[in-house]
């Protein structure tokens, strides 16, 4: 289920890292993995500790990479974020797949419902 | 495979937008052509373009005010206005309020592409300096977080 929420992160870390360039994006991802052993793939489920490498990076900096992770994030899953809380990177983050895995389950289950409509509707299939 | 520079075309003459989407996307850019300034920034918002042209005459705004708002959102955006009112005034206005350049309507094609393709090559130049800067800053960065790291550990 968390497929297509790992797949809009990482689309958002590589729009993010190409706002700094070709050979910026390729030396972040290769550190990443080789010195602070976070695969690309990986980031979804390390996130605080990709967190940790660019605020380790860019210190201060980091802050305006993550903000455009976050702002193509949301676009590229098409969610509201209106947290009232003061929620840092990381926690960001995870409310927002919170939020992407609550809309899914609740579409599952509204599916769920069509289904058994359906097929009580045609009379053919006891359910 | 070559980056298609984007550019986007603000103005609210419906002929003109056409005109220019064509010569444009003939050229080989990613065009796209909006009629005000509102729907310029949230355009600009969404993705990067490398150019703007502004009609410095918008339904919404004066195209120096949308200049002014292009450039908090995307300061590498080159941004040229399109003007029919070609007093120097303008123009002087335009380029203190941040114009990279300006055309004069009616426009020649061949000066209006040229004028773009130095400023993309003006800007590729720039981000590919910046480029290998902001790389130069990450190898070093790591190399001191490493060293720290061997530090800690040597402790």
């Amino acid at each position: 289920m968390g497929q297509k929420f790992d797949e809009a992160l990482l689309k958002a870390v590589d729009f993010a890292f190409d706002t700094l360039g070709e050979s910026c994006r390729k030396a972040l991802y290769f550190h990443l993995r080789t010195t602070f052993h976070v695969r690309k793939r990986e980031i979804p489920k390390k996130v605080g500790e990709f967190d940790k490498a660019l605020r380790l990076i860019f210190k201060d900096g980091a802050v305006f990479l993550e903000r455009l992770i976050l702002e193509r994030l949301v676009e590229g899953l098409g969610v509201e974020f209106n947290e009232k809380r003061s929620l840092d990177f990381v926690g960001t983050v995870l409310r927002i797949r919170d939020m992407v895995w609550e809309r899914e389950s609740l579409l599952m289950v509204s599916n769920v419902d069509a289904v058994v409509v359906t097929k009580g509707g045609r009379g053919g299939e006891e359910v | 495979m070559k980056h298609r520079a984007r550019i986007l075309v603000i103005d609210d003459d419906d002929g003109i937008r056409k005109t220019l989407s064509k010569i444009l996307e003939n050229r080989g850019y990613l065009v796209e052509a909006l009629e005000n300034g509102r729907q310029a920034i949230e355009a600009s918002n969404k993705r990067f373009f490398n150019v703007a042209l502004i009609d410095i005459r918008l339904s919404d705004m004066e195209g120096t005010e949308l200049l002014e708002r292009l450039r908090e959102t995307e300061p590498k955006l080159v941004k040229i206005i399109i003007t029919g009112y070609g007093s120097l005034q303008n123009a002087i206005e335009a380029v203190n309020k941040g114009a990279d350049g300006y055309v004069l309507k009616p426009f020649d094609a061949k000066e209006l592409l040229a004028m773009i393709e130095k400023h993309l090559k003006k800007q590729r130049e720039n981000m590919e300096y910046s480029d290998r800067k902001v790389a130069k800053y990450i190898e070093t960065r790591v190399k001191q977080i490493e060293l720290e790291k061997w530090k800690e550990r040597a402790k």
